[in-house]
């Protein structure tokens, strides 16, 4: 089971830097992925910022293939529950790195309570991917020697 | 009684029956032709058919991914 990131599905459904990496994977495992909450208002910003012209568009066709069900499918998690772990993960983790984002926090909590084993991200910048791996998700892209210093 | 109508409602079977009659068609044939109309629906999209239709869109590459983003609006 994958858990995608909101950059990962804003570059399969995009064209960035990550699309080609986006279609390697997808045409490997040719994943059935979640849509929650959380991915909303990022894939929003992500299409009116990057694509304007096509925004509505690919917003259409986003919610046309989470009603086909075969490449994307809603997650149904509890909010207060996919909450609370992140709070777990930040009072843990934030005295360490003390950027940790509260997003990054809340998208590896929805992986943990989804029960998810695989978590796809392109978000090399933060912490999200390092703690995702913490949490004995597999990450993928593998992380960056960068990102596994911070695991020291 | 015949098949169909022992799988619908009566009225309805004898309905689809003189509708397939005036049409010229057995009751089972004009009931093949209909499954076949109703089943060419179009089918959910999957990941194949997803990069022609990325390519038909012809979208200009972003400068940015959403790690950029994310970045620049200072979410961190």
């Amino acid at each position: 089971m994958i858990y995608a990131d909101t950059s990962f599905i804003a570059s399969a459904y995009g064209l960035d830097a990550n699309t080609a990496a986006a279609r390697r994977f997808i045409e490997t495992n040719e994943p059935r992925l979640p849509l929650m909450f959380l991915h909303w208002p990022e894939l929003a910003k992500s299409f009116w910022t990057s694509h304007p012209e096509n925004a509505e568009k690919l917003w259409d066709w986003v919610k046309e293939d989470l009603a086909g069900g075969k490449k994307l499918y809603p997650l149904e998690l509890e909010a207060d529950l996919v909450a609370r772990r992140a709070t777990g993960l930040i009072i843990n983790f934030c005295p360490r790195w003390k950027k940790l984002r509260s997003l990054d926090a809340l998208h590896v909590a929805a992986a943990v309570t989804g029960n998810f084993k695989t978590f796809v991200s392109f978000d090399t910048r933060s912490y999200q991917r390092v703690l995702a791996s913490t949490q004995k998700l597999k990450v993928w892209p593998p992380l960056t020697a960068e990102e596994n210093q911070f695991l020291k | 009684m015949t098949l169909l109508q022992t799988r619908v409602e009566d009225k309805i079977a004898r309905r689809f029956e003189k509708a397939a009659r005036e049409r010229g068609e057995t009751t089972y044939s004009f009931l093949q032709k209909v499954v076949v109309e109703a089943s060419a629906e179009t089918e959910p999209e999957t990941w194949n058919d997803h990069w022609k239709k990325s390519m038909s869109l012809h979208l200009k590459p972003a400068r940015k991914t959403l790690a950029d983003l994310r970045e620049e609006s200072g979410e961190r």
